[in-house]
């Protein structure tokens, strides 16, 4: 696989937005890990932000920033991934057809409801009439977009694709998620995720947009060199088995790895699955974690790439990212997640 | 990024028939299954029709051998049906070495469960996992037992035959040997009192590509079908239906739920997926059209037609009369619709169609033709947001 | 008359969610839609439901919408001559 990210903007939880380096330090946040938002008022009129939710406007604003990072008139096709779509708005509306017993009701909402809402703001802003769609798979939508990215710099003449992910939190989604033990029950920061013994993790959100292509150049990022996910794996051997089998028809052994990124959330349960892959096979490599920043939310592995994008351009990996550290080069980063014993994926970032 | 893919296996569920046997007399019969709503919970039950599957929950439960105790929502139940009828046809069971994917495309997700208990939550929480579009697919995965590939578009109105897009490239670039892919939806106050409020629901059945249409109906179901390599084939020895010729997925760029005036992005979906396929617009022998019935989308369809085909439309028609317009399943629905024609030899009617559009002067076919030989077949879904694709189907 | 316009516009602001525009920046006299304010067709329906919601005038086919909203004052003249509460 040969992609390379040219540009990589997040608007997370922390100061990384617009075009910023990761922080010196991490903001600490209690149960939910919410996004510092740009002033939208330096990137729409009025009128434009008039039928934007939060989150359209963070994804929307957010892929700009890659589109001018990149120094493109516009991308080739838009591949985005959310998990649930634009929540407030969904939940406007359920709340105005119910509190109403289907009463009288706007519009607004249930247009802006449209998970593909973003990809279609942007093909409009950008006069875009490539291809353009939404991945919308829990926690492997982003690596479906990347997937598909591969698929269409493949296959199109195509250059640039802008690829993307996006979820937000809201505090009535946070509350419903609590109830059922999807969420810490109890009081809790974002630092506290490692090691943690109670269920639950700990909610947060993102919007995270990269310009991919396929043209070298020392000005990319990093390259991404494999990506692969799966549906189901039962059972710790099979999952080993599995990543080992990924690496060698990439042509690499563990030992080639440097960095393990891992998805640690904070989920006891999930995140026993982690450890014992942290000790059973990657226990020489450096081991990283990234969600103490951005949150759980179902595309924070996009969070988790511009992460690595970053470390490998600049070529040093700050100490609140460590869970071990062996010493090892910043060559390569290898992410893994997965979710309750499903969707893992594991995509290779390396220096170019 | 080569290779051709092969249909093996199709499942349908739809307001005309609960199986593929059912759906084909169903359209040879030009029975529309627009009526009125009996099943699902809506003030507007007397206000407008749709095409609802006379199901209720529990006995769709009961077909599949789930309990309904269980209370899945509609959506998985209608997903699991059609998917399932398609993975038989298919025999998917047999050779669990191929790599199998299924993917599915829908804008309901769970949304049909969330809304009943939303304000009671102590009758039943399990809404608040189901909700996602993912685990809507994730539990028709389950059903099947396919643990290697499982993913959901959602592009609105174009989501299922995206999802067949997806897998015909998967499988096209040695990603997957063989894709059970397609839509479902269900009807929900949700959709229902989302289309009111836009004013585009008509209070009778819809009449597509008509002067006098009045709107959309909304409709259910699902609709898959099996996607096979041809080395999935040599393994299988599945006899194919027809082959999958041609896709392309454009944006129109005009407006958040309008189509442009003049269907530019309708034109270059047209177009493009007739170039994947390599073949001249002259040789489509039948098109099945988006065709929703709204002021809107027929007029610019239209418009895309002209420009596509000059003075050589071939054959069009729409079924969402048949139907309702089935939103995340139509592309799904329709795919199955377009294989039929080929292996039914039939081009289906575009029912209650009187007097064209005044600006375009199309006539659909409005009259049933049987015993026509069909070699391509083309299939439009047009969502909101200009998410636009189309499908080409050929025979063997 | 006055104090009708004076309101229509705060309530159309809210309603359609203008941030940043104050009463004072719109014109009774000054085109809603196309050149002018700027507004779209999902907008339109969103003043029916104005319409509806605040002063009881319902409004069944959105097409009719178009003459009653060209202004802030046509709004308010066809306010004047049909409300219901």
């Amino acid at each position: 696989m040969e992609l390379y990210i040219r540009s990589a903007q997040a608007i997370s939880p922390q100061d990384t937005f617009p075009g910023k380096d990761l922080p010196e330090s991490i903001n600490v946040y209690e149960n939910i890990v919410r996004c510092l938002l740009p002033d939208f008022k330096n990137y729409f009129e009025p009128l434009e932000r008039r039928r934007m939710s939060r989150i359209i406007k963070m994804g929307v604003v957010c892929a700009e920033e890659a589109i001018m990072e990149a120094e493109i008139q516009r991308p080739d096709a838009i591949v985005s991934g959310t998990g649930l779509g634009c929540v407030e708005d969904t939940e406007k509306f359920l709340h105005n057809i119910l509190s109403s017993q289907e009463g009288l009701l706007t519009p607004t909402a249930f247009v802006q409801s449209t998970h593909n809402s973003i990809g279609a703001t942007i093909a409009l802003k950008y006069n875009c009439k490539g291809y353009n769609v939404l991945y919308a798979h829990e926690t492997i939508s982003f690596e479906n977009a990347l997937l598909d990215t591969n698929l269409l710099l493949h296959e199109k003449n195509m250059k640039n694709v802008l690829v993307g992910g996006f979820d937000e939190i809201t505090l009535e989604n946070y509350e419903l998620k609590r109830k059922v033990g999807l969420y810490k029950k109890d009081s809790g920061t974002n630092l506290d995720i490692v090691h943690n013994s109670t269920i639950g993790s700990i909610p947060g959100e993102g919007a995270t947009y990269f310009i991919i292509t396929n043209e070298k150049s020392s000005r990319n990022y990093a390259q991404i060199k494999l990506l692969n996910f799966t549906h189901k794996l039962n059972g710790i051997s099979k999952i080993k088995e599995w990543i080992l089998n990924t690496l060698e028809q990439a042509g690499i052994s563990v030992n080639d790895i440097d960095n393990f990124l891992a998805g640690i959330n904070g989920d006891a349960p999930g995140d026993r699955l982690y450890y014992e892959l942290i000790e059973q096979m990657f226990h020489s490599t450096n081991v990283l974690y990234y969600k103490h920043l951005c949150g759980e939310y179902d595309t924070s592995s996009a969070f988790g790439v511009w992460l690595a994008a970053k470390l490998l351009k600049r070529g040093f990996i700050a100490d609140y990212l460590f869970l071990k550290n062996n010493h090892k080069p910043l060559h390569n980063i290898l992410m893994y997640n997965q979710e309750k014993y499903k969707n893992h994926s594991l995509i290779l970032l390396s220096k170019v | 990024m080569s290779g051709k893919v092969f249909i093996t296996g199709i499942g349908i569920i739809s307001a005309i028939g609960d199986n593929v046997n059912e759906t084909i007399a169903s359209l040879k019969q030009q029975k529309s299954g627009v009526g009125k709503i009996t099943i699902l919970d809506t003030k507007y039950r007397e206000e407008y029709v749709a095409g609802e599957i006379k199901y209720k929950n529990s006995e769709l439960a009961d077909t599949l051998g789930i309990s309904p105790k269980a209370d899945l929502p509609r959506t998985a139940l209608l997903g699991m049906k059609a998917a399932n009828e398609a993975f038989q046809q298919a025999k998917v069971h047999q050779n669990p070495d191929l790599r199998t994917g299924l993917i599915a495309g829908t804008t309901v997700g769970g949304m049909d469960k969330t809304e009943k208990y939303y304000y009671h939550l102590e009758q039943n929480s399990d809404f608040i996992e189901s909700h996602s579009c993912g685990s809507i697919t994730d539990k028709i995965a389950e059903y099947l037992n396919i643990t290697y590939f499982v993913s959901t578009l959602n592009t609105a109105c174009s989501s299922g035959a995206n999802a067949i897009m997806y897998g015909a490239r998967l499988i096209q670039n040695g990603l997957l040997d063989r894709v059970i892919a397609g839509g479902f939806d269900s009807l929900c106050k949700f959709t229902i009192n989302g289309f009111r409020s836009l004013f585009i629901l008509s209070p009778e059945v819809c009449r597509p590509f008509d002067k006098n249409r009045k709107g959309l109906n909304l409709g259910e179901g699902a609709g898959f079908i099996v996607l096979e390599s041809e080395n999935a084939i040599q393994t299988t020895g599945n006899n194919p239906i027809c082959m999958l010729s041609g896709y392309a997925n454009a944006n129109d760029a005009f407006h958040q739920t309008a189509s442009s005036v003049n269907g530019d992005g309708a034109l270059l979906c047209i177009q493009k997926a007739l170039h994947k396929a390599g073949i001249a617009p002259d040789r489509l022998d039948y098109i099945n059209l988006h065709g929703t019935g709204t002021e809107n989308n027929d007029l610019s369809e239209g418009r895309a037609l002209i420009r596509a085909f000059e003075n050589n439309i071939p054959p069009f028609s729409s079924t969402k009369s048949f139907t309702g317009h089935t939103l995340g399943a139509a592309g799904g629905i329709e795919a199955v619709f377009s294989i039929l024609s080929i292996q039914e030899k039939l081009i289906y009617p575009n029912l209650f169609f009187s007097q064209p559009i005044e600006e375009l002067g199309l006539y659909p076919v409005n009259e049933l033709i049987e015993n026509v030989t069909i070699r391509h077949v083309m299939s439009n879904s047009f969502g909101f947001g200009g998410n636009d694709t189309t499908l080409i189907f050929s025979k063997v | 008359m006055d104090e009708l316009i004076t309101k229509l516009k705060e309530q159309v602001i809210e309603q359609l969610n203008l941030e940043d525009i104050n009463p004072e920046d719109i014109d009774e006299k000054e085109p809603l839609f196309g050149d002018g304010l700027g507004l779209d067709s999902i907008d339109a329906l969103e003043l029916i439901v104005l319409l509806e919601r605040e002063y009881g005038i319902k409004i069944n086919d959105p097409s009719k919408g178009k003459k009653i909203f060209t202004s802030i004052e046509t709004m308010a003249k066809y306010i004047t001559e049909n409300r219901n509460n």
